[in-house]
């Protein structure tokens, strides 16, 4: 390793400098000005925590967040479950048909949530498809939407795409001879996956969940719109105090919580990854 | 296991093996026996075939048209992990997860081995290879002749009927080449395991095999021991590709022993056909460096071949010395011989005679 | 059916000339030349609607142009009023802002000099905002099924029953507070102030019965188109949309929740006068008939529902209706938070 001037060091900090201001301005300095939102008073005046303590002292924001962090990491769960299939089907394909698939991954951002709702609605409603398919070997409907199920599907909806790319570039850094040694030492395509393709693609999948679970914690229209009364969700609360109680603290409050819940989130898995570094960058 | 002959029997029985890509052939019908306990190379340039091989042996693709048999099985259509082969890779495919006695112990695992007789043969294995206290590291806390070992400690240690090595010591640098190259032949002797080795260095084949089998245009090209392939190559190529030489046009004017080759207008040398070769026939004399004596003050020894030209430049290193010489006729040829402080180092430019017995040339047809 | 003259350029410079007799010297149509105000509304068929009854019609009247903007946002309004620099002149409001907008001093007092607007519904005037508009909320109801039985009242819906059925209420507390109130018998006129302790008495015995908490309007035809619910409360465009595309869903104009579309200008517009005189053009009884043919939504003259297309009119609420529900923001406005918060808490459990 050479030896860095201090030339060098400020060089390199020269460069990163416009990257710096950049993200400082545009996401800092907003994430300053909520926090700074939140601990005013509601009408005017000083600095106070008086939003952070109606927040923890009322049972209904206890529970919301309850149902938040429930609803969070089940998406994320089953985010994963219908994301690590596709993910590995795309890992084998040839780099073009990939392209392609990749595409398809994709629609979903292509879609508006309310749109995703009539949809959803044709396919798993009372009278949907699935339903009515079901009703022609007499078996009474099934309720997938308007409860936890719905939210489910609706979230992994968008959700998937995030966790597919995480989990397709982990895959693909893998080498090749890997998989052919185990076959060659007499191991079967299940215990392959199990003890060598699984684990090494473990940095992905806790890069992708990071990113779903976050992502979740912000939803709020989608389980409005496919949940049940049940399926209430933390952001709806910042919805609700800035457009129609207009009560701007509250909402920075929540809003507030939100961020730090995500950052908890991001330096405990950190933690975990830190822990216990898997692909070797050696491997001459 | 013997057949009734009393011969050992062959490990592996190759017959019409052949691989097409649609319309690209891989591999031509190729025809091998492996007796139980050989070292088998393959050798031979990028794209001669040799990889196609063992991947077929492997069963890592399957065959277009032939059989293949290991150890008295037919396994043509028995998939990779049902062959109970090991096979040794030149990035090592070690498991980055999993410890080292952790990827030892993979393939015992795999035959349901009970634990502590996993654990003693784990142990065994690496003082085998000599490396007994790395069990706890993770493969990248190795070097990379270390991960090789590694590598094939876990290929012995199931015991498996074949080895299969593609080009394992490619990524080594010289010298941990060599030094690996000893250690595998050291193994291979301890543990009588029949062994086929892939690389395109000929050097290598010829320092570790029992056989070796050169492969050209995805085709064998002429299976012998070292010996054989060195002293007695059978085309062109195989003189040209496995150890240094020189290869001059020569025609067939006389037959007989031994007979008289003619390489230009004035200049003809005595060789000993092993061919029937008529008279007429067209081809090239190989001659390899250290068979050639470049003469000083005239003493030519009787029954001795010469040849005529002017000594380009000589190369000492240390033990050896090269001689570079262009004859009269144009052709360029090399010399080596040991190095001789007080006669090696000689004038570019002199005109020189280059000498050599008439058993040490060898004519191969085009 | 009466015959919409377009406005003239005479009829208007007289209706302003007489205006101007009564008003200030400095306000005449030559002098409008050349300016522009900024008017925010939340686009869509409304906005569009707007535009041809009474932007193009304003700026062919006073040579006033009129640049529109999307997204009507007290806290952008807010931040504008406050730093002093508002770039917006004019705002559509909904019932909600009205009373916090006017507490946070975010809007201009109405000039009665210039605006007149005697003879509107009194529910429609506001010291700093003008009501132009009303739109309605009620029952829906799907007409293929259920053998037709169905509820068009609040206490018939509230008699799960005598009416069975999925019911589909709104998933927040406003109007649906209301709306339990009706449904326990409270006529209209004594719904304000709330009892809530009995309309949430109410809301519990309806409970049951209620398949959707809806978030979005939109689902609140889709569910009944869709099978999913059957008995929504909605707004009259919704229903009238669907059934122009032969979708089987009616509605009920018994017990109406009536809405006024508010417009305001903002404290310290550079064009105070220019954005006046657009109030009280929207204040004109002939421009509002018209905006009530293209949107829907019926005028705050209660004598002007005659003059509006039938076909449109069908689907006008009745606003001098008694039984109808004029949506009273100003209670709301110092409850809306606890009461929001009661109601979630409520539908967790």
């Amino acid at each position: 390793m050479q030896i860095r001037t201090t030339n060098a060091h400020v060089r390199d900090a020269a460069y990163a400098m416009p990257a710096a201001l950049f993200m400082a301005l545009l996401f800092a300095l907003p994430l300053f000005s909520v926090l700074h939102q939140s601990l005013q008073q509601e009408n005017g005046g000083g600095l106070t925590i008086q939003a952070y303590a109606k927040i923890f002292t009322t049972p209904l924001f206890l529970r919301v967040a309850y149902t938040t962090l429930e609803v969070s990491i089940s998406a994320t769960v089953f985010s994963l479950l219908l994301a690590y299939p596709i993910a590995y089907f795309l890992a084998k394909q040839s780099p073009r048909r990939r392209a392609l698939y990749m595409i398809l991954v994709l629609v979903p951002f292509w879609t508006s949530s309310l749109v995703k709702s009539f949809s959803f609605m044709v396919l798993l409603g009372q009278s949907g498809i699935i339903n009515q398919m079901l009703g022609a070997f007499g078996i009474a409907p099934v309720k997938m939407l308007f409860n936890r199920f719905g939210v489910m599907v609706g979230m992994s909806h968008f959700l998937i795409p995030f966790f597919v790319f995480p989990i397709l570039t982990s895959l693909r850094s893998q080498p090749l001879e890997l998989a052919k040694a185990a076959a060659i030492m007499g191991a079967g395509k299940l215990r392959i996956f199990l003890r060598v393709t699984l684990p090494l693609s473990l940095p992905g999948v806790m890069a992708g969940a990071l990113l779903v679970f976050i992502l979740s914690l912000g939803f709020y229209i989608i389980p409005a719109l496919l949940g049940g009364r049940q399926d209430m969700m933390f952001a709806n609360l910042v919805d609700f105090y800035t457009r129609e109680a207009l009560n701007w603290p509250m909402a920075s409050a929540v809003a507030v919580l939100l961020v730090a819940a995500a950052a908890l989130a991001a330096m405990l898995l950190s933690k975990v990854r830190g822990g216990s570094s898997i692909l070797s960058e050696e491997g001459h | 296991m013997t057949d009734s002959s009393g011969a050992k029997a062959a490990m592996i029985e190759i017959s019409g093996l052949r691989k097409d890509y649609g319309s690209v052939v891989a591999l031509h019908d190729t025809e091998l026996s492996v007796p139980t306990g050989e070292f088998l190379t393959l050798l031979g340039p990028s794209g001669s075939g040799k990889t196609t091989l063992l991947n077929l042996i492997a069963g890592m693709a399957s065959p277009t048209r032939g059989r293949i048999v290991i150890n008295g099985r037919d396994v043509t259509e028995v998939p990779a992990e049902k062959r109970g082969l090991g096979m040794v890779f030149q990035n090592y495919a070690l498991m980055p997860h999993m410890t080292v006695s952790e990827n030892i112990a993979f393939p015992l695992e795999i035959r349901k081995v009970p634990r502590a007789e996993i654990r003693r043969r784990v142990a065994e294995v690496l003082d085998l290879v000599r490396l007994p206290h790395v069990g706890d590291r993770k493969p990248k806390e190795l070097s990379g002749g270390q991960q090789q070992r590694i590598s094939i400690a876990r290929c012995i240690v199931y015991k498996p009927d074949l080895i299969l090595m593609d080009e394992p010591l490619g990524a080594l640098d010289k010298k941990l080449r060599e030094q690996m190259q000893l250690e595998i032949r050291r193994i291979h002797k301890e543990l009588g395991i029949t062994m086929l080795y892939v690389t395109h260095d000929q050097e290598e084949a010829l320092n570790m095999s029992d056989r070796i089998m050169l492969m050209n245009a995805r085709r064998v090209e002429q299976i012998g021991t070292p010996d054989q392939l060195y002293f007695a190559p059978r085309t062109q190529f195989a003189a040209d590709f496995i150890g240094a030489s020189t290869l001059l046009d020569a025609t067939v004017a006389e037959t007989g022993e031994p007979a008289l080759l003619r390489l230009s207008a004035s200049e003809s040398c005595r060789v000993r056909l092993h061919s029937a070769a008529p008279v007429g026939t067209v081809g090239k004399l190989l001659l390899r460096p250290e068979a050639l004596r470049l003469v000083q003050n005239g003493q030519v020894t009787a029954g001795h071949n010469v040849l005529h030209g002017h000594l380009d430049n000589t190369l000492v290193t240390g033990a050896t010395s090269k001689h570079f010489v262009t004859l009269d006729n144009g052709a360029t040829l090399a010399i080596q011989e040991l190095t001789d402080p007080s006669t090696t180092r000689l004038e570019p430019g002199l005109r020189v005679q280059v000498s050599w017995p008439p058993e040490t040339g060898r004519f191969l047809e085009n | 059916m009466p015959d919409l003259q377009p406005l003239s350029r005479r009829s208007v410079i007289g209706g302003l000339t007489a205006t101007a007799i009564a008003s200030p010297a400095y306000i005449r149509p030559g002098w409008a030349q050349g300016k522009r105000i900024v008017i925010v509304n939340s686009g869509g068929a409304m906005g569009d609607a707007k535009r041809k009854a009474l932007y193009d019609p304003f700026t062919k009247a006073t040579g006033i142009e009129i640049v529109t903007a999307s997204g009507p946002d007290l806290a952008k309004i807010k931040a504008q009023v406050e730093r002093k620099d508002v770039e917006w002149d004019i705002t559509d409001l909904n019932d909600a802002w009205v009373p916090a907008a006017a507490r946070l001093g975010l809007l201009e007092k109405i000039d009665e000099s210039i605006v007149n607007r005697a003879d509107a519904i009194p529910q429609s005037k506001h010291d700093y905002a003008v009501g132009g508009t009303v739109y309605a909320a009620g029952i829906a109801f799907p007409t293929n099924r259920l053998g037709g039985k169905a509820p068009k009242t609040w206490p018939e819906f509230w008699d799960a029953k005598g009416f069975p059925g999925r019911r589909g209420l709104r998933n927040r507390v406003t109007d649906t507070l209301e709306i339990a109130l009706m449904g326990d018998g409270v006529p209209a006129s004594q719904v304000y102030p709330c009892d809530v302790e009995r309309a949430f008495k109410a809301l519990e015995r309806i409970k049951p019965a209620v398949s959707h908490w809806i978030a979005q309007t939109a689902q609140t035809v889709a569910l009944i188109q869709g099978n999913e619910t059957d008995f929504t409360y909605t707004y009259t465009t919704r229903v009238k949309d669907l059934q122009a595309v032969n979708v089987p869903i009616d509605y009920s104009f018994k017990q109406n929740i009536l809405g006024i579309g508010w417009i305001g200008a903002l404290k310290g517009t550079r064009n105070r006068d220019a954005a006046m005189r657009f109030l009280a053009f929207t204040m004109d009884k002939d421009r509002q008939v018209e905006l009530s043919n293209l949107s829907g939504d019926a005028p705050t003259y209660a004598d002007a529902l005659a003059k509006v297309d039938p076909a449109t009119r069908k689907w006008l609420p009745n606003i001098a209706d008694p039984d109808n529900l004029f949506v009273n923001a100003a209670w709301w406005d110092s409850r809306i938070e606890e009461l929001n918060t009661r109601f979630k808490e409520w539908l967790l459990t």
